[in-house]
């Protein structure tokens, strides 16, 4: 049997269903094992107990007890901590539970409209929050991560002399940080890149102006090729901007449920197995 | 289940998402909670509050001591900068007045405040709370 097989390749993206869910597994696998939190070990024993009834005996992963036992990790999570959550374990949340009603009712129309609902809500809101926030539309917010070198990694730190700036903004930052603020009262930042601060406001703008772009297209036109080619530019900006990997992965998931185009389903195949290859090693986010 | 129970179920999850949204945006607007948690995804839409200064005055050691020797103390500190209103404030305040050196203590959050135009880089007070020991 040769290792690529290319119609084999073809079967796997054609079964957009079972590419997904296999795919959004991996990643609630990597998730669960990687956020144990207060209760790490009781989680991974759940975890792993349902995984071996499926492998062994279900052989399957469209059995429905498996995803509950993810819901329950997640739910759990929620419930003891509720405001320490990160966004992507809502999402992740909303996924398994549309997930766990497909699976019951064999509705894939309905399964896709779902995440098209759900994609929209995260990419218009997260547009929303930013504009009614006035430290990120008038772009302070992206020059200081910027400034501190926490975007752009790691192409901001290929050259030494930029590298060498963003080292002394946060050794600044640090010392302000030791003097009490009541008497303490500012430093100034150098510039990572010229004009940078008209930079990080039409960045902050554009930002915005994608995300919400993002949220129409995918409401408005969910197959469509033009949603598709936008949708990976964002998921591409997002990861040269910052390597949120695991909520990268959950976008590049829900990308391969959502197409009907096979090629966008490879670019999305091929984008999740890189960030998971981020999540694991913890190179990115999680 | 018949098939009329799983069509109201069918959109269920997008309402449930809306609503936790909402919730967030109340929060936020009432009870001082940082964008970047309660589900409403306004992650990257400011400075993320791990880097808010807590300030108590009137203490016997540094607040960065009592947060490295005193487990309750440690596991409340995000909390409070996450979320800085009176209830946390007051909350944070009770569990340092064993080391308070007064009946009175100050307690304050400030966060990082930038101005990108003049390259500047202050802190401003987005939380302040006086308590007197009873």
């Amino acid at each position: 049997m040769s290792l690529f097989n290319l119609k084999h390749i073809k079967e796997t993206l054609s079964d957009r269903q079972n590419l997904g869910l296999v795919a959004f597994l991996m990643l609630m696998i990597q998730y669960t094992v990687l956020t144990g939190g207060d209760h790490r070990k009781i989680k991974l024993f759940l975890l792993f107990i349902g995984l071996a009834i499926i492998l062994l005996f279900v052989k399957k992963i469209t059995q429905p007890i498996l995803w509950y036992v993810f819901m329950l990790l997640l739910v759990n999570d929620l419930i003891f901590d509720y405001l320490v959550r990160a966004n992507h374990h809502f999402f992740l949340m909303y996924l398994t539970a549309v997930v766990i009603i497909y699976l019951h009712n064999n509705r894939f129309e309905d399964f896709v409209t779902n995440i098209k609902l759900l994609l929209a809500i995260v990419l218009f809101f997260s547009g929303l929050q930013k504009i009614l926030s006035p430290q990120f539309t008038s772009g302070d917010y992206y020059y200081y991560m910027i400034s501190m070198g926490f975007f752009f990694k790691p192409l901001l730190y290929l050259t030494q002399d930029i590298s060498d700036i963003m080292a002394s903004n946060r050794a600044q930052i640090v010392q302000l940080h030791l003097l009490d603020p009541n008497t303490s009262e500012f430093i100034t930042l150098k510039n990572v890149v010229p004009h940078q601060p008209i930079f990080c406001r039409i960045y902050a703008w554009l930002s915005i102006i994608t995300e919400m772009i993002g949220a129409i297209l995918i409401l408005w036109k969910p197959r469509h090729v033009i949603t598709h080619s936008f949708f990976v530019l964002i998921i591409i900006g997002i990861f040269f901007t910052r390597l949120e990997s695991g909520f990268l992965a959950t976008l590049a998931i829900s990308g391969i449920w959502l197409t009907d185009n096979y090629k966008f389903r490879a670019i999305y195949a091929v984008l999740t197995v890189i960030f998971f290859g981020l999540i694991i090693t913890k190179l990115g986010f999680y | 289940m018949t098939k009329k129970k799983w069509s109201i179920l069918t959109y269920s999850v997008p309402i449930i998402a809306l609503i936790i949204v909402a919730s967030q945006f109340f929060l936020v607007n009432t009870s001082r909670l940082n964008k970047w948690k309660g589900g409403g995804f306004g992650m990257y839409s400011e400075v993320h509050y791990y880097y808010n200064d807590l300030i108590v005055t009137n203490l016997t050691k540094p607040i960065d001591s009592l947060i490295l020797e005193d487990r309750s103390i440690a596991t409340f500190v995000m909390d409070v900068k996450r979320q800085p209103n009176d209830a946390n404030l007051k909350h944070m305040a009770e569990l340092v007045s064993k080391y308070a050196t007064s009946d009175t203590i100050d307690i304050q959050i400030w966060r990082p405040l930038i101005d990108a135009k003049n390259s500047r880089y202050s802190r401003e007070l987005m939380g302040n709370y006086q308590y007197i020991k009873p």
